[in-house]
């Protein structure tokens, strides 16, 4: 009885107190853009603790009685206040997320981060500037995008690769290129990783060729040291996060689109070369013509062959996009499908590629996620052969005939592609030095289009994870494979520039890479008292690569007709090439991001790298970093502020590594050939015990503004980079058994300023019009080169290391004019002992030693660009939308090897139409001297070392959505989008961008206009 | 009692209601309305016992209850909806706002509208520039409340002016849209919209005492019926006239099922129903309306 009592009477206290909070009022919180649920809104009333949405956005709160005023916040989102009056309903409550740039949420290394909380110095690129491009590759729609952040593309060629270089170049013979992250797996181009020994094959395939630019959601570019540092000895060149799309929860089940473009493509720019009439003329003025001509035949020649017409082409292109992702609440996935088909603009060149990615997503549990991330697919790239390879007849390679396509330009115009029975012509009597046996020479044509220069890569890029949250600690656990199977296919038959000396010649090799990564991470994040935040990571990463290959190559063939699938029954085979690397490198990775009262951050951040790149006493390396950071906006001296949005300042300082060299530089190595019908061992490498990691040092300035609410946003960063440890390539004497080997010498600075600025210059509900600009200046210099100062390089001795210039300096005599009839020729420089005469060329005589030679050669420029800068725009205007993306380039220089190459005269070759102007007694002339098959020197001159700024239309894209009735299932846009629709330089070549600096007949670059659909489901 | 007893007890009666909630009786229309339609759709259950004494319809309310038929207030896509009636929605004060003299002085024209409710960086350039001044300063000061439940009409407001919900200023309730105007009455610089059924007393048939509406910008003799007050002669003007600035719209239900009780119902209200909604402040269909809507009942069947 006592027990019925008590419990009577707990059972009223417990209903007493329920009756205290009369009622519960339940609701959803959601992005009121994307419909997804919000995870951990706070939703309070009065001065109670409040409760916080759940997984699902779900939140359930007491209330004494209704109406009940309640407050909704969250992070990056403008608060709501929503009166509760009853509740026969739940309410749904979409936050709309604040406009501030600070708010964003950037993604860093090994996490995420609030940008209001960043020290370091990030730049976000959309998935709308890639969605906005039609280029194939993701860089192509980088260019221009980020302050600091230059691209130049390697040539024309589809599928090439480009040169990506964030705030100049650090290193001599490591590698330049930024490190990619591609959703959280490390991916690099591994510098043994380019070929499989094959050789012959000019253009290699882009690497990132394997990621679709439309499945990227997001790319942050890492710039400062606060911010690569985490990546400790891969960081020292910038790192560029790829975070690729995820699924989204909405209110459609599943988002599915799919898209189609057709383009075609033509040269920007063609050279002016020389006609029939004219070089007939030439030849017969001045090279003892050869062809017979009488004054008549030469008048009646006309234009004759125009092989550049003859070689290039109009391309066409095409490319499917399928893209379907969804989520419900414990689960998300992304899928897409892309097909590419690009046709180059030269014969028989082209770029295909197949693309299956897709990102998935499970909550197993409350705390428990589990995540595969895969991307499959295929690149073939279809190209030139070059003849770099051929060193017969005292190399074409070195006499500027580089590739088929640079054949063509110096066939001469008299000489038909094709014979009067419409067989292909072998017949070219000028021919005579290198693509010539007995009256049978080479049909450039004919060479395009029946070689092979295949590179066709395999690849599977898959990273599976898996985090367990336990309050404030997250464990997260990563396993990735990266791997590429490269096919390297070639041929050039008999009748081919290739192919001529040997009957044929045709090979094939294959490259496997396997990089596993391995990763352990443990965060703790916690907001203690509303005043401090502290974000803190622990880990330890592992990756470890390991590379096969082996091609073989063989010649003089009876049958031409499989090509490189019947090697067998070429009659000599070379000796084949293979072998292994393996690397491995082992990391300890660890951050802690302070913020206090949401105004004052710090982070400090460390990694430990061991790399089996570098002798066993120099293997491990450590790389601090530590960055500041002062939302000055939130202070109380500038709450008054009238449109100030945010002000922030950012101070970071420390130390990146680079150890991108190839496997085994350290130690003595042997290469295997043949000698006399036996096999021969060769050293290769000779053992340096002291070889280390080459450090860059690194300290950035920035600022961050924001005015009228986010519509006007200013970045400004100062730098300055100090690389010290050189990895150079350092020239040997006998006694090393090898011509040069890797050492740590010498050092570069960087140092620039980098400006960006956007804006919302208009939003209207019918219009919306952003722009965005940015400028950056860079000063590259090298301040120590040891004791190997002037390292002259290149196959034209055209550039050179010294110690005060930039890397990549060009190295050749000043030119000075043409000797003029009737000059006082006595104070002139001797050239080669002898006083030059009316028609000659003059060079400035640098040293005063009154003759010109070699000690005369000066510093023309570098390839380093003093100002890089890019501006876009975007135009919604009620259906219709419009970008614009100007990309542009000034101050670098780049050798125009090819335009040297076709002014140089002869009786063999065409020229260009500028040799018309040469110097003659009768007209004179300053630019070209008299025509002559000879040069007074191999030395490279300031004429063909040439301006390379630039100012590129890079992308102009016009759509329009059709409103279409409700009831419609189908959303459709139509676009048209040109690339490189025009081209604002002074260079004389095809184009000024050449990464390599030099441009020996690099593929043209391409104007291209896209028609295309999306559908939307 | 015992503790086993007392959960015995407990689980017994909640099974008991469970299964009365579930239970599906022969011959009883279920009918879920929220507060705003509420006395119209009892004005038509009373009208039609009426004349059919033997039906049982009854009102159900809730977040989690189903009924036969549910009452909607837009057009629904990719369900079966028999629509039943219409309501105009008027842009409304408080007569305590001390703003109301300012609010009063003006003929509120369309773009004056948008310009209040909602978002202002979203207006055309001009009418920036135009509206510099002595209006922008009375939209600084006045805050808008809108409704948040599915069921409000705020939606129905704001695509009138083709905007979306998102779109709007101020503050948002959550419950019905009746609230509203408690909202306004407790913040009185304020101003909401709601339909004729709440805004005006059904029984004097005027505006409720404690609300002005905004003066729209209409023809003289629109102007006047709108001054009135009445609500016959503005539910007169809205049905002969077609008026920019009012946004109309339907209600109709949604049902769950469809059998012969259900079908008469609606056939009922359609054709003789009609005349009890201006009584609860509502508008009739339209004579293609109720053709149409009588052919697709048909088409149920």
């Amino acid at each position: 009885m006592i027990k019925e009592r008590l419990f009577l009477a707990a059972a009223l206290t417990v209903a007493s107190t329920f009756a205290a909070w009369a009622q519960t009022v339940q609701g959803t919180i959601t992005d009121a853009a994307s419909g997804e649920s919000i995870i951990g809104a706070t939703v309070k009333y009065g001065d109670g603790k409040g409760v916080t949405t759940d997984i699902d956005g779900h939140f359930s709160i007491d209330v004494k009685s209704l109406p009940v005023k309640l407050n909704i916040s969250f992070t990056g989102y403008k608060s709501q206040t929503v009166n509760v009056y009853d509740d026969e309903e739940d309410i749904n409550v979409k936050l709309t997320e604040k406009r501030s740039y600070l708010d964003d949420v950037v993604v860093v290394g090994y996490g995420t981060q609030s940008r209001t909380q960043l020290t370091g110095s990030v730049a976000t690129v959309k998935a709308e500037v890639f969605e906005n491009s039609t280029a194939a590759t993701l860089d192509g729609a980088l260019s221009g995008q980020v302050a600091g952040l230059n691209v130049t593309a390697s040539s024309g060629q589809p599928g090439a690769d480009s040169n990506i270089r964030i705030r100049g170049g650090n290193s001599v013979n490591a590698s330049n290129e930024p490190l990619y992250v591609v959703d959280g797996f490390i991916y690099f181009k591994d510098a043994n990783g380019s070929g499989t020994g094959l050789g012959a094959i000019e253009s290699s395939l882009n690497p990132l060729a394997t990621i679709n630019p439309s499945d990227i959601e997001s790319i942050e570019v890492l710039k400062d040291v606060s911010a690569t540092a985490i990546y400790g000895s891969r960081g020292a060149n910038g790192v560029i996060l790829i975070t690729t799309k995820k699924g989204k929860l909405g209110e459609k089940k599943a988002n599915i689109s799919y898209g189609y473009n057709l383009g075609f493509s033509n040269v920007t720019k063609k050279l002016d070369l020389m006609n029939a009439s004219e070089w007939a003329q030439l030849q017969k003025t001045y090279f003892g013509n050869k062809g017979g001509y009488t004054n008549d035949e030469i008048a009646t020649l006309g234009k004759g062959t125009d092989w550049q017409d003859e070689v290039l082409r109009t391309a066409l292109q095409q490319q499917h996009e399928l893209s379907i992702n969804g989520g419900t609440e414990k689960s998300r996935y992304a899928f897409s499908a892309n097909y590419t088909d690009q046709d180059g603009i030269v014969l028989n060149s082209g770029f295909q590629r197949y693309n299956f990615h897709i990102n998935t997503e499970w909550e197993l549990q409350k705390n428990i996620k589990f995540g595969v991330n895969t991307t499959y697919g295929r690149s073939k790239q279809t190209g030139l052969t070059t003849t770099e390879e051929q060193v017969f007849n005292s190399s074409p390679f070195s006499a500027g005939i580089t590739n088929s396509f640079v054949y063509a330009l110096l066939t001469p115009p008299v000489v038909p592609v094709y014979k009067t029975d419409g067989s292909y012509n072998f017949t070219n009597p000028y021919e005579y030095a290198y693509f010539a046996i007995g009256e049978h020479a080479v049909n450039a044509v004919y060479d395009l289009k029946e070689s092979v220069a295949e590179n066709v890569n395999n690849y599977l890029l898959s990273n599976l994870w898996a985090t367990y949250k336990l309050n404030d600690f997250t464990l997260k656990a990563a396993v990735g494979l990266n791997s590429e199977k490269l096919t390297q296919n070639y041929f050039s038959g008999a009748n081919t520039s290739l192919g001529l000396a040997t009957q044929g010649i045709g090979g094939t090799g294959n490259r496997q890479t396997d990089t596993w990564q391995q990763e352990y991470t443990l965060t703790y994040n916690k907001d203690i008292n509303d005043n401090h935040h502290v974000d803190a990571l622990a880990g330890y990463t592992k990756q470890n690569t390991t590379s096969t290959y082996s091609s073989i190559r063989t010649n003089h063939f009876t049958n031409e007709t499989l090509k490189q699938y019947n090697l067998g029954d070429g009659a000599n085979i070379y000796v084949p090439q293979t072998g292994i690397v393996e690397s491995t490198l082992n990391s300890i990775i660890a951050r802690v991001n302070y913020t206090l009262l949401d105004r004052y951050n710090a982070t400090a951040t460390f990694r430990a790298d061991h790399s089996s790149r570098f002798s066993k006493n120099h293997r491990w390396g450590y790389f601090p970093s530590l960055g500041l950071s002062w939302n000055v906006d939130k202070e109380s001296f500038l709450a008054g502020a009238r449109n100030l949005d945010y002000l922030k300042v950012r101070l970071t300082g420390g130390v990146v590594g680079n150890q991108e060299i190839s496997d085994y530089a350290f130690t003595t190595s042997y290469s295997t050939g043949s000698y006399a019908g036996s096999s021969s061992y060769s050293k290769q490498n000779a053992v340096n015990d002291d070889l280390k990691w080459e450090t860059t040092a690194s300290y950035n300035f920035g600022a961050d503004l924001g005015l009228y609410g986010g519509r006007l946003n200013f970045v400004l960063d100062l730098y300055y980079k100090k690389t010290s440890d050189l990895l150079l390539d350092v020239p040997m004497g006998f006694a090393a058994g090898v011509t040069s080997q890797i050492q740590n010498v010498g050092n570069v600075e960087n140092k620039g300023i980098e400006f960006a600025v956007n804006g919302t210059l208009l939003k209207r509900r019918h219009l919306n019009w952003t722009a965005s600009a940015n400028i950056a200046h860079n000063k590259n210099k090298i301040t120590d080169m040891g004791t190997t100062d002037n390292v002259i390089q290149g196959f034209d001795s055209q550039q050179i290391l010294r110690k005060g210039e930039a890397l990549g300096s060009f190295y050749g005599l000043q030119f000075a004019g043409i000797v003029q009839q009737g000059e006082d020729v006595s104070k002139l420089p001797t050239i080669n002992g002898a006083t030059p005469k009316a028609g000659d060329i003059k060079y400035i005589d640098a040293n005063n030693d009154n003759k010109i030679d070699g000690n005369d050669r000066q510093i023309l420029g570098s390839i380093q660009p003093k100002l890089t800068y890019g501006f876009s725009t975007q135009l919604q205007y009620r259906e219709f939308d419009a970008s614009l993306t100007f990309a542009g380039s000034y101050g670098a220089k780049l050798y125009n090897a090819l335009g040297r190459r076709l002014e140089l005269t002869g009786d063999s070759y065409n020229v260009l139409s500028t040799v018309n102007n040469s110097w003659t007694p009768e007209q004179g002339g300053n630019s070209l001297p008299l025509a002559s098959n000879t040069r007074p020197f191999s030395y490279i001159d300031s004429r063909y070392v040439q301006s390379a700024s630039y100012l590129k239309l890079r992308n102009l894209t016009i759509g329009y959505r059709p409103r279409l009735p409700k009831t419609f299932p189908v959303g459709i846009r139509i676009y048209a989008t040109a690339t490189n629709l025009f081209t604002l330089t002074p260079y004389k070549g095809y184009d000024p961008e050449v990464s390599s600096g030099t441009d020996s007949g690099a593929y043209p670059s391409a104007r291209t206009f896209t028609f295309g659909v999306t559908f939307s489901l | 009692m015992n503790i086993k007893t007392f959960f015995t007890t407990i689980a017994v009666a909640v099974a008991l209601t469970a299964g009365a909630a579930t239970a599906q009786n022969d011959g009883v229309i279920t009918v879920k309305v929220n507060k705003t339609n509420k006395t119209l759709v009892e004005k038509w259950i009373e009208g039609y016992k009426a004349v059919n004494p033997n039906v049982q319809i009854t009102l159900v309310s809730g977040k989690n209850v189903d009924a036969d038929l549910t009452l909607v207030n837009s057009h629904q896509e990719g369900v079966n909806v028999t629509y039943v009636g219409r309501y105009a929605l008027l842009p409304v004060t408080s007569t305590s706002n001390p703003l109301l003299d300012d609010i009063q002085k003006k003929e509120w024209k369309s773009k004056d509208i948008k310009n209040l409710f909602f978002t202002a960086e979203d207006l055309d350039e001009e009418y920036e520039e135009e509206v510099e001044g002595k209006r922008n300063k009375l939209k600084d000061k006045l805050t808008v409340y809108s409704g948040s439940s599915k069921a409000s009409l705020s939606g129905i407001f704001a695509s009138h002016f083709g905007r979306t919900i998102d779109d709007l200023r101020g503050n948002r309730i959550a419950g019905d849209d009746l609230y509203l105007l408690s909202a306004i009455e407790e913040d009185k610089a304020s101003v909401t919209f709601n339909a004729l059924s709440n805004l005006y007393d059904l029984s004097s048939r005027t505006l409720r005492s404690d609300l002005a509406l905004l003066p729209l910008n209409v023809k003289a003799s629109q102007r006047e019926a709108l001054r009135s007050g009445n609500l016959d002669e503005t539910l007169e003007l809205i049905e002969n006239e077609d008026i920019d600035l009012i946004p109309v719209e339907d209600i109709g239900f949604t049902y769950n099922s469809f059998d012969a009780d259900i079908d008469q119902f609606l056939q009922w209200i359609i054709r003789d129903g009609q005349q009890y909604n201006h009584a609860a402040g509502f508008l009739h269909l339209t004579n293609k309306e109720v053709e149409s809507q009588l052919r697709l009942l048909a088409q149920n069947n």
